[in-house]
């Protein structure tokens, strides 16, 4: 059956609205301030046969390893057995984003007696159980059942209930049962919302064309997608980059990449990097490909919408027990700081390849969590932290300062954490002379002190980039190392380990700083009147100009003779 | 004293400026006039002269017997855009100066279309709206409970103020955290700056917005005060006119909130006056829903370059508490209104990949579409009207503008070609894409906050909204399309300021965790009312013309996502409490379907509002006696493609001498009148209603 080009561009719309409107539903409803103020979370649209036919604009994370969530759902369960208003969740790294807090909902779509696809509904919970509040401890952590609650695939509404064993069993083993419980629901409500518009969408067309301009929907971005490939040049692009370590006295993690481009297709390796870590930071090839994914999308075509017919000509490899592809039982709570390197792997080994369409490497982001027991109330809090940095330098931009990439979340307001947890936000803003300078300079690194006002608390930290600094393009510099520093300016302070578990009391302060991001092109290039803007908004200092630009500033103007001639001396 | 009898409207856009002036017996004169972009109140005197002649007087006639004169505007929305407000300076709280830079570290999505998201590298945060260099800290620190926990630097404050006037600023915003519960420290900073910088635009955070969250609040601030020196010049501007022609009614300014306030309000909160013109849209759109019984409507207007939509539920505007212009996202009470780049200019486009776009583009007023004959070959949707037979060349503008049928055809050939199409489908290709574009932005408005759009009737005002509001209600389910007024729709705005009153909107922050207090609910609601009675009786308006309305914000515990329901009047108890979360209950299981409420989480109280209105008192519409339901007649047709009927059909033609109030078109049929042409579906029926309204009832999908 052929469809009119009309109706597809109607269809294939059609469903990507429906996934944003899903998650639309979950953002309105949850009770977790990651999903309703970060946006962590994500919502999604499968045909029949568990091919993703429609994305919102979510965490890349999520979205890229929903097609792994739905075939792990139907392998347990056999369509036959499902029925209009059942639902599923699954949460095994095998499955799902690479961590027990994404909790992924799976739920079928009838149409009449027929399945006619699904719809997966994504949350990250702040807390699913395990050995530290936020379940993403890395130090200590030996096997995954360390880290919290596993789900495999299991059925958790029955024709539209609840089902009160599963809910049940989840609550008694998280720290806050009544948002994880919450968020759940939501994530149900949303899948619903999703199969009622799937049916109005098939209402209007009948499932013989609905079906039909899915599927050329599909064929059609397979061939965009390849055609896209075929714009860079064929070859093989290889990078190598290193993670810190995953815990105090540890070794660095080895990322060896390569891509290969030929042929419609694009094949990224990481034969050659380290083996899995006996620590909760690990990449399950699941959440590897996610992100490799999103990253080669993001350079290669970033405005085809995103459905396996865009992401099957890219083909993400590991050998088995490495680092980036880690099994059963590795531990893997740790593993948001991995995005980021796989993020920037691609754009650093594409950048051989595309020098235009890339941009230098990103902040890490910071996502510590603090969590204490609230005695009064006889029960646990957890206050979970995002900060975000800056973004590399592009090809003929300064990177953003203070930016989000690679999810789609955002910093959660200081009067909503102030006014929920025990803390105090003393300070949150850049730091000079942290971008890595270029003829476009790297975004800066942000600064968020917290004060804790609780008794005692935990601290755990999950952060990166202290040793090893986020490299710069074509001749940019690196960016500046992250800190996680312990009542600065004060008498005791002391400089934490980015992954590491402390005790501390109130009035603890605890200052986490950001990396800054790399820059692009020889920085003895860059614009003196760009730099001496930097000097001015207080983003570069008056010797970091001269250090790091040849630029000498006097007062409020460049000396031009000065600089020439310092520049001339390189 | 004068008789008084009428009230004068005035919508200032970007290129017409739009007078109504609505008579003691309900009756409409209408004007439009250019706009005077250089001096913006001298648009306002030429519209209203031009009403004046249009009923046989002269200017100082006119407002000798007018009570009320509203202005509304664009002022504002283009200097925010092109960050050309006044320069700002900031005094904030110690170690908070990045908040308004970092925009909660996802700036670079804010208010753009999803498709841009993944393009990492092409997509950017814009340019800091103040420099970092005019943002200064002092020590203060209030904590969540409102208690102070470091106490005002005053000298710190004042070496502040003298620090960025020597810089060169023009505007103060002094902004610190959690002044919405404490405003003590705003309010003494203030009163420092005023008397170190007299005569300086100052504005604190928590008198712009009363709500959580710094960044959005902060912002707030910021444009308010950087649309401070604009708006005095353009509101003194008027009223030093109005004062040379003796005028002793009252002169008012419609807000975003679909209400008007008195100058110095306006001066005090220029925020309040953003897209103030876009929003007489909607508040005349609620006047006549109220009229004809609809409670539910959908407000769509659609220009030459952008198609707005709006949302009237429950006989009352949809309002929101935040708007997002130019990826800067700022707190105020607003009518919410979202626009997209589609109207008659947007151009058609084919990419690398051969699929068909539309818009955002445009091809502006010049040269305008290639029809025009201007020298213009870029095919935009007007022109894929006129190739299709929707637009008559010779009948455009009610004929004041010939068209060029020939050059439509060949700008539309030009995208017909790489996808293999004919021109006439190319062209038909462009309205199904352009009509999906604005169904998909319904679809938006109405499902994002909850809403099924087929519970809705859909208003359709604009020059080129009519040709496509039958095909897009069918899309949605929605089965009535209302044309308002037929020939004023062009002036809808200014006809929506016309029927709009006194608004001010007061709200008390303070959150309360079930059981709720009701006394210090009392007590809160009581002191807001107080304020807004005040208010009201100072800008004299009658104590029989007040109404006040309460409100309380709820949500479930753990949820930061609030409904707003309103709340009993008179005494605050146990009750009335009780009542509020019943209703809050109701209305989340209304929007996020039965079985989604959660009340084992608990409640929250977040905050209490008043909405106080000043009624202005404005006669009913002037109506026509309706005759029997007999059929129009006409001797005009033309060829007109329908994408239903598979082509082309020769189609009855319309104009207003063959209407009447009563009588009905069975479609296929066009409506041509001076300002807009009406496409009636194959199977719709049109009719035209006692007040002169279009009414379409749209025929079901496939039907």
């Amino acid at each position: 059956m052929t469809v009119d080009p009309l109706t597809l561009a109607v269809v294939s719309g059609g469903v990507v609205a429906i996934a944003e409107e899903m998650g639309w539903a979950l953002r309105r409803t949850s009770f977790s301030e990651a999903v309703r103020e970060g946006e962590d979370c994500s919502a999604s649209v499968f045909d029949a046969d568990g091919e993703m036919i429609g994305a919102g604009n979510y965490a890349p994370g999520h979205l890229g390893t929903s097609p792994t969530a739905v075939a792990g759902v139907l392998e347990a369960y056999p369509r036959t057995e499902m029925r209009p208003g059942d639902a599923f969740l699954v949460n095994d790294p095998t499955m799902n984003s690479g961590h027990f807090p994404d909790i992924f909902s799976v739920a079928p779509v009838f149409y009449g007696d027929e399945i006619v696809g699904f719809t997966v509904v994504t949350a990250h919970h702040v807390d699913v159980g395990g050995a530290a509040p936020g379940s993403q401890a890395i130090i200590g952590i030996v096997d995954i059942h360390q880290e919290g609650i596993r789900i495999l695939p299991v059925k958790y509404f029955s024709e539209g209930r609840p089902i009160r064993q599963v809910l049940d069993l989840i609550a008694a083993n998280v720290r806050i049962p009544d948002q994880v419980v919450g968020d759940l629901r939501g994530q149900f409500n949303a899948n619903m919302v999703g199969a009622a518009k799937i049916c109005e969408l098939i209402d209007r067309f009948g499932p013989e064309t609905y079906r039909a301009a899915t599927a050329e929907a599909l064929r059609r971005s397979n061939e965009a997608m390849r055609e896209h490939i075929a714009t860079v040049p064929s070859g093989r692009y290889e990078f190598i980059d290193h993670i810190d370590d995953f815990g105090p006295d540890t070794e660095p993690i080895r990322m060896q990449l390569a891509i290969t481009v030929g042929d419609g297709r694009i094949v990224a390796d990481y034969t050659g990097s380290s083996s899995v870590t006996r620590s909760g930071v690990n990449s399950y090839l699941a959440f590897t490909t996610a992100y490799t994914l999103h990253a080669v999308l993001s350079v290669v075509a970033p405005r085809l919408p995103l459905n396996s017919g865009t992401m099957r000509p890219v083909e993400v490899t590991a050998p088995a027990h490495c680092f980036f592809n880690a099994r059963y039982p590795s531990p893997t709570g740790g593993r948001a700081i991995v995005a980021r390197y796989l993020v920037d792997g691609v754009q650093g080994a594409l950048a051989q390849a595309v020098p235009d369409q890339v941009a230098a490497s990103s902040s890490q982001l910071a996502n510590s969590t603090i969590g204490g027991v609230d005695l009064e109330a006889e029960r646990p809090w957890v206050y979970y932290d995002l900060t975000f940095g800056s973004t590399g330098a592009r090809p003929n931009k300064d990177g953003c300062d203070g930016l989000v990439s690679g999810f789609n979340t955002g910093n959660i307001p200081i009067e909503i954490h102030e006014a929920k947890w025990p803390v105090r936000i003393d300070r949150f803003g850049f730091i000079p002379d942290s971008a890595g300078p270029g003829t476009y300079r790297g975004g800066l690194a942000v600064r968020r002190d917290v004060r804790n006002l609780a008794d005692l608390a935990r601290l755990t930290n999950l952060h990166d980039r202290h040793v090893y600094p986020p490299w710069g393009l074509f001749g940019g510099g690196g960016g500046s190392l992250g800190r996680i520093v312990l009542n600065p300016d004060r008498a005791d302070e002391t400089d934490l380990h980015s992954k590491s578990i402390v005790d501390i009391g109130p009035d603890d302060v605890i200052s986490f700083r950001t990396c800054g991001s790399g820059g692009y092109g020889d920085p003895f290039r860059r614009d003196p009147d760009a730099v001496l803007g930097d000097v001015a908004e207080g983003w570069v200092t008056v010797e970091g100009a001269r250090r790091d630009y040849g630029v000498v500033i006097e007062g409020d103007r460049v000396n031009e003779a000065a600089t020439a001639a310092l520049r001339g001396m390189r | 004293m004068a008789e008084q009898r009428y009230v004068c409207a005035i919508d200032t856009g970007g290129t017409f400026t739009d007078c109504v002036v609505l008579d003691d017996r309900g009756r409409l004169t209408q004007t439009k006039s250019h706009s005077t972009p250089a001096e913006l109140s001298r648009g306002v005197f030429d519209a209203m002269s031009g009403a004046a002649e249009a009923l046989g007087r002269d200017l100082r006639d006119l407002l000798a017997a007018t009570s009320h004169l509203i202005v509304g505007s664009t002022i504002g929305t283009n200097a925010v855009l092109q960050q050309r407000g006044a320069r700002v300076g900031m005094i904030v709280t110690r170690g908070h100066r990045d908040v308004v830079a970092i925009m909660r570290g996802h700036g670079r999505n804010a208010g753009r279309p999803v498709a841009e998201a993944l393009a990492v590298h092409l997509t950017d945060k814009p340019t800091p709206i103040v420099a970092r260099s005019r943002i200064i800290e002092v020590d203060e620190r209030v904590d969540c409970f409102g208690d102070v926990v470091v106490g005002l630097d005053r000298e710190q404050v004042a070496a502040a103020a003298e620090r960025l006037v020597a810089a060169g600023i023009e505007a103060i915003a002094v902004c610190f955290l959690w002044s919405f519960l404490n405003d003590r420290h705003e309010r003494k900073a203030k009163e420092i700056v005023q008397a170190a910088a007299p005569g300086l635009f100052v504005t604190t955070s928590s008198e712009v917005a009363s709500r959580w969250g710094e960044y959005e609040r902060w912002m707030a601030a910021v444009i308010n005060a950087s649309l401070g020196g604009l708006t005095a010049r353009f509101v003194e501007g008027i009223e030093d006119q109005l004062g040379d022609l003796d005028y002793a009614g009252q002169f008012l300014l419609m807000t975003c909130s679909g209400g008007c306030v008195p100058a110095p309000e306006a001066k005090r909160l220029p925020v309040l006056l953003l897209d103030s013109g876009p929003v007489g849209g909607i508040t005349g759109t609620r006047h006549l829903a109220r009229m004809l019984g609809h409670p539910n409507v959908i407000a769509t207007d659609m220009g030459g370059t952008s198609f707005d939509v709006g949302l009237v539920r429950g006989f009352e505007p949809v309002r929101s508490g935040d708007r997002t212009i130019g990826q800067l996202k700022f707190y105020v009470p607003n009518i919410d209104v979202r626009s997209i780049g589609s109207g008659g200019g947007s151009i058609a486009w084919v990419d690398e990949n051969r699929n068909l776009h539309v818009g955002p583009r445009s091809v502006g007023a010049d040269p305008g579409p290639a029809c025009y004959g201007r020298g213009g070959t870029t095919p935009s949707v007007t022109d894929a009207h006129v190739v299709l037979g929707g637009i008559s060349p010779d009948f455009f503008l009610g004929g004041e503008l010939p068209l060029d049928a020939a050059a439509a055809e060949s700008a539309l050939a030009g995208i017909a070609e790489p996808l293999g199409m004919d021109t006439p489908t190319a062209a038909a290709g462009v309205l199904r894409i352009t009509e999906a574009l604005m169904a998909d932005l319904l679809r938006r408005v109405t499902i994002e906050k909850g809403f099924d759009p087929s519970d809705f009737v859909l208003y359709s005002y604009g020059g080129a909204g009519g040709l496509h509001a039958a095909a897009f209600a069918r899309e949605l389910g929605i089965g009535t399309v209302v044309v308002p007024l037929a020939e004023a729709a062009s002036v809808w705005s200014a006809f929506g300021i016309a029927a709009s009153d006194v608004l001010h909107v007061y709200e008390a922050a303070e959150l309360m965790i079930a059981p709720i207090d009701a006394a210090a609910v009392e007590v809160n609601v009581k002191a807001l009312e107080q304020r807004a009675r005040r208010q009201l009786e100072a800008e004299g308006v009658a104590p029989a013309d007040i109404t006040l309305r309460r409100f309380a914000a709820i949500r479930y515990g753990l949820q930061v996502h609030e409904l707003t329901v309103p709340l009993a009047d008179g005494w605050i108890g146990d009750r009335e409490i009780a009542a509020a979360v019943e209703a809050f209950e109701r209305a989340y299981e209304d929007r996020y379907g039965a079985g989604s409420g959660y009340s084992e989480a608990g409640f929250e109280f977040v905050s209490v509002s008043v909405e106080a209105v000043g009624t202005i008192n404005k006669p009913a519409l002037a109506s026509d006696a309706v005759g029997v339901g007999e059929p129009a007649r006409t001797d005009r047709s033309r060829s007109k493609h329908w994408p239903e009927l598979d082509g082309f059909v020769d189609t009855p033609v319309f104009r207003r001498d063959d209407l009447g109030p009563g009588r009905t078109i069975t479609g296929p049929a066009i409506v041509e009148l001076a300002t807009t042409t009406v496409a009636v579906g194959p199977g719709d029926v049109c009719r035209q209603d006692a007040l002169g309204n279009l009414v379409l009832e749209v025929a079901r999908d496939g039907a």
